[in-house]
């Protein structure tokens, strides 16, 4: 009797087990085909890559603005030039786009470079978004510092969620 | 009651079976999924550890005068396609950087390390001075247009792990009097 009670239990423990391995591996499928979306309860993300001398630190993607980038300098020399382009991965929402760094209302230059610890802002209004979808995409940064030779480029990713 | 064993053993193989077709596969999506993430990171942030901390020792060196010597130990990150110290003579001036050029098989990433201090290092078996097979100008695109001079390391100096370093201020090219600070990987 107790050897018999004791078969069920295992037994039992086995089929709940199948069960839940089949659940989980249902679930992965709609993860692993793209039918649910984890990411989009995730929060925005922005990073900018390379040497860290910049940092991503504001970001809002619409359908009527686009795609807007808040870039601060937290590096140690002043910045004198300032693009970034962003490409969908999806290839969805749009084309490769890019735009460059602004203060306030002027390019940054090198008679208007930003300062270490200012933040510039990019506007991508070509990158548009379409309303609660989710952007994946790469980000690359060209910058040179004031003064300097050379155009550096930085590859990093972008998550945001349109509104 | 011999029946009804074998039939749990049975259930007990197949659910092993459908466990490990599940955690094999689970376990390479994962292990990708922490290379590019936390691999990724650690590896950028000991690029940066590498050329800041050259960059910043050839400026201590410089500053503290000729002859100055000291010696450091950097950890040099997996896959360096090319570490260089480079010059551009840009409309005559002249500028110096440390270059670290990353190639995963996949992507190509570049980083570049400025410094005010004129560099230059000594030519060995880990160091070469404008090597012939080397086209500067695919790692920077401002050397198809202006004047580069380039020292770069190899072999054993860009292979992953710990290196050291000797960093001194020296006559360039004596009798000439221009000082430079000389970085130059110690191999043993």
């Amino acid at each position: 009797m107790m050897n018999k009670r004791a078969q069920l239990s295992i037994e039992t423990m086995i089929i709940y087990g199948l069960i839940i391995l089949v659940a989980l591996s249902v679930i992965g499928g709609l993860l692993y085909f793209n039918i649910i979306d984890l990411g989009s309860y995730l929060p925005d993300k922005c990073d900018l890559g390379g040497t860290g001398d910049l940092k991503c630190e504001e970001m809002s993607f619409s359908q009527a603005g686009g795609l807007k980038l808040g870039i601060r300098n937290i590096g140690q020399k002043p910045i004198s030039l300032l693009s970034v382009s962003v490409t969908d991965n999806a290839g969805v929402m749009f084309s490769p786009a890019s735009g460059t760094g602004k203060i306030g209302t002027d390019d940054i230059s090198d008679s208007k470079a930003l300062a270490p610890g200012e933040i510039a802002s990019v506007d991508i209004p070509s990158a548009t978004g379409k309303a609660g979808k989710l952007l994946r995409g790469s980000l690359t940064t060209s910058y040179k510092f004031k003064g300097g030779a050379i155009t550096q480029e930085a590859t990093g990713s972008i998550r945001v969620k349109s509104s | 009651m011999q029946g009804k064993g074998q039939v749990s053993i049975e259930y007990l193989i197949l659910t092993g079976f459908v466990l490990l077709m599940l955690v094999v596969p689970a376990v390479f999506f994962l292990s990708s999924l922490a290379n590019k993430g936390v691999y990724g990171t650690v590896n950028t942030q000991k690029i940066v550890d590498l050329g800041n901390g050259l960059v910043d020792s050839a400026k201590q060196m410089y500053y503290l005068g000729l002859y100055s010597k000291k010696i450091v130990e950097y950890e040099v990150p997996q896959n360096v396609e090319r570490i260089f110290l480079l010059e551009i003579d840009k409309s005559g001036t002249k500028y110096y950087y440390v270059g670290i050029i990353i190639n995963d098989g996949k992507e190509q990433s570049k980083y570049f390390f400025p410094t005010s201090v004129p560099l230059m290092s000594n030519i060995s078996s880990y160091v070469a001075h404008n090597p012939s097979g080397v086209d500067i100008s695919s790692y920077v695109n401002e050397c198809s247009s202006n004047l580069c001079d380039f020292y770069s390391f190899n072999s054993s100096a860009i292979k992953p792990g710990k290196k050291r370093y000797k960093i001194e201020t020296r006559y360039f090219n004596p009798p000439n009097t221009e000082v430079r600070v000389s970085i130059s990987p110690l191999i043993d």
